[in-house]
């Protein structure tokens, strides 16, 4: 695994335009970087990350099925007591995932780590499924790197493929696709998907989370005394029924807001579904800890009443159970926590992880210390590819680099 | 290959590139194409259809069997109850139709006259319909104009005989999609919009 310096195309930009790529620089900082790639052997790719994906997501999915059934690990896992049996009738069906993101601590050689699963909301689907590939098709067709360059990535190829999937089970069916008002990194995302799926021969329609009503079955705009229990559904800005909901939007939102109640009472299907609330949660950790101890891929991962079981641990990180885009985390050494970043989350408690720092790489040009993160993506159960962020803190944020990769 | 084979990029594209000339042209030619198919789909988008009213009438004047005529018929009252016209009361739906039931959401749909089918639209090969079996009804306010009229769920007039063949755009012959009164908005969305001061591009992950 190295980091090499490479030309950025001179007409990248100008490209972005034509791609409606709108968010490769945000706030005036650079997220698109593309002065630099990082370099896999195909060994690295295949033996260090494919493989511990697609184990680390089925261990993920024996602990969906371990809490569902146990209400104490439903507390644990901030799950409101109002949606326990929705969570779990949504298991039960099987309703279909789309995708997910691992986030891997990896220096090229030992075993990847896991930091957590990005299973509800995952973004960078874009730059990682469409935008490296270009990249790298352009610097094959330009001579810049070897024709025999490749590169772990087949995950637009599966997303469209998965849509197809989806679409038989409901050939007539739309998909209504939604993301909050004001990011354009978001509704970026959210018309990537839609284009996989239009690709997928699936109709589409875009409404804003925030514009998201409930339709009642009545004429004469009667229905004022909306309670839970009777039968709405919802709709879009054109009071469309909303049937098949693709929401960039956590599942622990959703569930404090206004409409929760309906969430069980309309048939909207949902994607992610709602067993995804309990992987996408840093609960996660310790759970697969607990069931899958000194696993390789893990680091050590405790509950906040447990944390006697981690005396002999040095230097552990405190996440908040529901924190995104590595907010309000904090790093606890010699039983001193130093705030590492801040951000909206915690009070809902926190868990706490072996602290294991990603690994660095120079860049010499900038005369800068880069701390690299992978992200490992999967499609259903198959691990479908791989993005890399860097920062020159060491944690992973929002605002972190993008970097493409090659296989030589 | 560990990375796709193939991507299309014109499905990616979002804006013509002016500097590109080979992408300005397939734009150009996609646009031409574009028209053709319009032009084609109207001349030929019509087709003869029969307002079904009886699993006899099905097997008399359709290419189904009963057990076809059956299934057909079982569909039209599902459609008809998911997207047909609805009311809070019954007065107010016999104020337009002549006889309304209660569904099973408590409020009231007019009692289907029959449904829509087109032979053309039906493959003899795996016996299934490309279209969906709509409902029609017939509006009956009395004075008017469209008093005693055939109509569809979401308006369409057929004519006033349900024996006559109708000439209806394909459309017309698809599943509908259901529209519903939006009683209120924005029950989503509240927790994030607290949390916005600290997110800087995305509420993913």
């Amino acid at each position: 695994m190295l980091r090499r310096p490479i030309a950025p195309r001179i007409n990248w930009q100008q490209q972005a335009i034509e791609y409606g790529f709108k968010f490769h620089t945000m706030y005036g900082q650079t997220y698109w970087d593309e002065s630099a790639y990082y370099q896999f052997t195909l060994d690295q790719v295949e033996r260090d990350i494919e493989a511990p994906t697609e184990e680390i997501h089925q261990m993920c999915l024996q602990v969906v099925d371990k809490v569902v059934h146990d209400e104490q690990l439903l507390r644990k896992f901030c799950i409101p007591q109002h949606k326990w049996d929705w969570v779990k009738a949504s298991w039960q069906k099987k309703e279909p995932s789309l995708y997910s993101r691992l986030d891997l601590a990896y220096a090229g050689q030992g075993h990847a780590k896991l930091y957590e699963n990005n299973a509800d909301t995952p973004t960078s689907v874009y730059e990682t499924g469409f935008w490296q590939w270009l990249w790298l098709q352009d610097n094959v067709d330009g001579g810049n790197l070897p024709r025999s360059s490749d590169q772990f990535n087949s995950l637009q190829e599966k997303l469209v493929q998965r849509f197809y999937q989806l679409k038989q089970s409901q050939p007539n069916a739309e998909l209504h696709l939604s993301c909050c008002k004001d990011t354009e990194e978001d509704r970026g995302t959210v018309q990537y998907l839609a284009d996989c799926a239009t690709e997928a021969g699936i109709s589409t329609q875009f409404v804003y989370i925030e514009d998201i009503g409930l339709g009642s079955n009545v004429n004469e705009g009667a229905s004022k005394n909306v309670n839970a229990s009777s039968k709405l559904c919802f709709t879009d800005n054109n009071n469309q029924v909303i049937d098949w909901l693709f929401k960039l939007y956590p599942w622990e939102f959703m569930f404090q807001e206004e409409y929760h109640p309906h969430l069980a009472n309309s048939d909207c299907r949902f994607i992610e579904p709602a067993w995804k609330s309990i992987i996408s949660n840093k609960a996660l950790l310790p759970m697969l800890w607990k069931l899958f101890p000194n696993h390789p891929n893990l680091l050590p991962a405790f509950f906040e009443d447990e944390l006697h079981l981690a005396s002999d641990i040095p230097s552990l990180v405190k996440k908040p159970i529901f924190s995104r885009e590595g907010a309000n985390i904090s790093i606890i050494k010699d039983q001193q926590e130093i705030t590492a970043s801040d951000g909206p989350y915690g009070e809902e408690g926190y868990i706490y992880q072996a602290t294991h720092l990603l690994p660095k790489f120079f860049d010499q040009e900038s005369n800068r210390t880069n701390y690299t993160l992978i992200g490992s993506w999967l499609v259903d159960d198959k691990a479908a590819g791989m993005s890399i962020r860097e920062d020159t803190n060491r944690i992973t944020q929002d605002m972190s680099r993008f970097l493409p990769h090659v296989i030589v | 290959m560990k990375r796709s084979k193939h991507i299309n990029l014109d499905l990616m594209r979002k804006h013509a590139n002016p500097s590109n000339q080979y992408h300005k042209k397939t734009v150009m030619r996609s646009v031409a194409l574009g028209v053709v198919a319009t032009s084609v789909a109207a001349c030929d988008g019509s087709e003869e259809v029969e307002v079904i009213t009886s699993t006899f009438d099905c097997m008399d004047d359709t290419v189904l069997e009963m057990g076809q005529c059956k299934a057909a018929y079982q569909q039209a009252l599902e459609e008809s109850e998911r997207i047909g016209p609805k009311y809070r009361t019954e007065e107010q739906c016999e104020s337009e139709f002549n006889q309304c039931q209660r569904n099973q959401f408590g409020s009231f749909t007019p009692v289907m006259v029959g449904y829509l089918f087109a032979n053309s639209l039906w493959d003899r090969n795996s016996n299934r319909y490309g279209g969906s079996f709509n409902p029609v009804y017939r509006y009956f306010r009395p004075f008017s104009p469209l008093h005693n009229q055939l109509i569809t769920a979401d308006g369409e007039l057929l004519g006033e005989d349900d024996d006559d063949v109708f000439k209806l755009k394909k459309k017309s012959l698809k599943k509908k999609k259901s529209f519903m009164n939006t009683v209120s908005r924005g029950g989503f969305g509240s927790v994030a919009s607290k949390k916005s001061s600290y997110s800087k591009s995305s509420w993913g992950g």
